[in-house]
């Protein structure tokens, strides 16, 4: 599916502030797309309207053949979609296994858990808590956690409920070395599985994980192009040429 | 979360032990461990907005009241056997909650502790106004209909055994409900609104759910205790009454099923103990408890000794 998500002529207005400029965006299904750019570009905005935290101003947003602008985040979050934030997110007074468990139970709220429910539940837990490597913390609370380990967990809530989109803020933000090669062999593992959208500055892990790097720029687009296009193209250069500067 | 044995075989054996307590005690404590018994359930009935949701109510008093007018109107006006006439009390508690909480879930942070609040005033005045209906600030002394024809509700023991299953009832409905998959979501809310609304959670019908549930159960404890003091009056849904019920819940420890259990039984004794002794010495004794509770065990006795045996 070539339009898996969509956006059509998409902004969003903070008052006067235009974040998100008359976007029009596509991502293929099971593609793993960056999308970078200066400070303020509208990148975090834009994960925040495709999974519904904000409400487009205007233009449309479809996913996976459905219009979701204007939908509540969990409805949108129950038809396969999942985010990991920026800044960890979790229930810091349940264990890392709990944590899990909420995300893998996918918003359902029934009165009656049958013995085959759980245990797909428990499998789905141990298959996370697999890929993010914290089995030996399942009963650790995850407040008590290592930022490192909250940034497993907090991608490990993101993969619980096994989404079809999978959104990514800047995922290695504040992690060591070692700690930011795991988290892109954890990228890598889900590729073709799953589609993400990934938001991140550090280039290593841009480079080395996109399929196409969406570059964003006062809320739009600016380039857009495999890595090796992005890292030629003069615009890009310029504009963090001059921000570095 | 697994129900152990050890909790089980704990259970029962309280159980066992509410059952014959009245084969030892006099019959001013019978009655008084009844009225223990009512206030606890109320105390479940903030423990499950504020322990288990995370929603701070101030109003748990008018669905208590609600219970109780629910209860002594129907006796006055209908011949309705007592099942009917609790069911009538816990209705009652349940549609003021699913009113006052349609208003309430959607107010975020302290603006929900006063749309709590404000219900337990306006019920008071208008008990005090429609005293054709509510008695005034007199009340209604109400005449209970004798057990199968045969007990009077004035004597101790027949109040301690009709509070008694249905304490039990709400404690094990309690226990049930926060395992079930709509229980543990209620978790989700008090630890994290946001992530739970992006992992699927409606987190705004969790917590109307949360408030009509609790607003029933308050609803019982208000009609528990009509029947067993032959009593109701407005001023009962004073938001005083409410403060009662969180103090004992949070000395006891919030967001446990035992924790509102020790803290009003607790808490109760030592007001019964000290009040004939030193009249001051129930309220300066509470606040210092309070604030060594707050400083030193801010999750009450049962979340300290959980943290405390879990490490």
């Amino acid at each position: 599916m070539d339009q898996f998500l969509k956006t059509h002529q998409l902004s969003k207005y903070f008052g006067g502030v235009t974040a998100v400029n008359q976007l029009d965006f596509t991502v293929a299904q099971n593609e793993i797309r960056a999308v970078i750019g200066p400070n303020g570009a509208g990148k975090t905005t834009l994960l925040r309207l495709i999974i519904g935290e904000l409400t487009p101003s205007t233009g449309k947003i479809t996913f996976n053949g459905q219009r979701i602008d204007g939908l509540p985040s969990h409805k949108i979050a129950r038809m396969g979609m999942a985010k990991a934030f920026q800044i960890p997110q979790i229930f810091p007074n349940l264990s890392v296994y709990d944590n899990l468990w909420a995300a893998a139970q996918n918003g359902e709220t029934k009165l009656w858990a049958g013995r085959a429910w759980r245990k797909q539940m428990h499998e789905r837990v141990e298959t996370v808590l697999g890929q993010i490597g914290l089995i030996e913390s399942a009963h650790v609370e995850a407040g008590d956690l290592a930022h490192g380990d909250q940034k497993r967990l907090e991608i490990g809530l993101a993969l619980g409920n096994v989404p079809k989109l999978l959104l990514l803020d800047e995922p290695t933000a504040g992690l060591s070395q070692n700690e930011t090669d795991a988290i892109m062999q954890l990228i890598e593992s889900l590729r073709g599985q799953v589609t993400v959208i990934m938001v991140e500055h550090d280039m290593r892990v841009v480079m080395g994980l996109a399929d196409t790097i969406t570059v964003l720029h006062f809320g739009e687009l600016l380039a857009q192009g495999t890595p090796d296009e992005i890292r030629a193209d003069p615009n890009v250069r310029e504009v963090y040429l001059s921000r570095a500067s | 979360m697994n129900l152990s044995w050890w909790r089980v075989g704990g259970a029962v054996f309280g159980a066992i032990g509410l059952a014959l307590l009245p084969y030892v005690l006099p019959q001013f404590w019978i009655f008084f461990v009844a009225q223990i018994m009512v206030w606890i359930i109320l105390a479940q009935s903030f423990n499950l907005l504020f322990g288990y949701t995370g929603l701070l109510s101030l109003g748990q008093s008018a669905y208590f009241t609600l219970g109780a007018y629910g209860l002594a109107l129907l006796l006055r006006h209908a011949e309705l056997g007592l099942p009917l006439l609790l069911i009538g009390g816990v209705l009652a508690g349940l549609i003021g909650a699913a009113i006052i909480g349609y208003l309430a879930v959607r107010v975020q942070g302290h603006g929900f502790i006063i749309v709590t609040a404000v219900p337990t005033v306006l019920l008071i005045l208008l008990g005090q106004d429609q005293s054709w209906l509510t008695g005034g600030d007199n009340g209604i002394n109400l005449t209970p209909p004798k057990l199968f024809g045969l007990y009077s509700f004035f004597k101790p023991l027949t109040s301690y055994y009709v509070v008694l299953p249905f304490f039990l009832l709400m404690m094990i409905f309690i226990a049930w409900l926060i395992r079930t998959p709509l229980g543990q979501a209620f978790r989700l809310v008090r630890e994290n609104e946001e992530r739970a609304s992006i992992l699927g959670y409606n987190v705004l019908r969790l917590k109307y759910i949360a408030f009509v549930i609790a607003g029933g159960i308050a609803g019982l404890a208000g009609a528990l205790d009509a029947l067993i003091t032959a009593y109701v009056v407005p001023n009962s849904a004073s938001w005083t009454i409410s403060a009662d019920a969180i103090i004992w819940t949070l000395v006891g420890g919030a967001g446990t099923l035992l924790g509102p259990i020790v803290g009003t039984a607790l808490l109760l004794l030592l007001r019964e103990f000290l009040s004939d002794i030193w009249a001051y010495g129930y309220p300066l004794l509470l606040g210092i408890t309070l604030l060594l509770i707050v400083r030193f065990a801010p999750n009450g006795i049962i979340g300290e000794l959980k943290s405390w045996t879990s490490s």
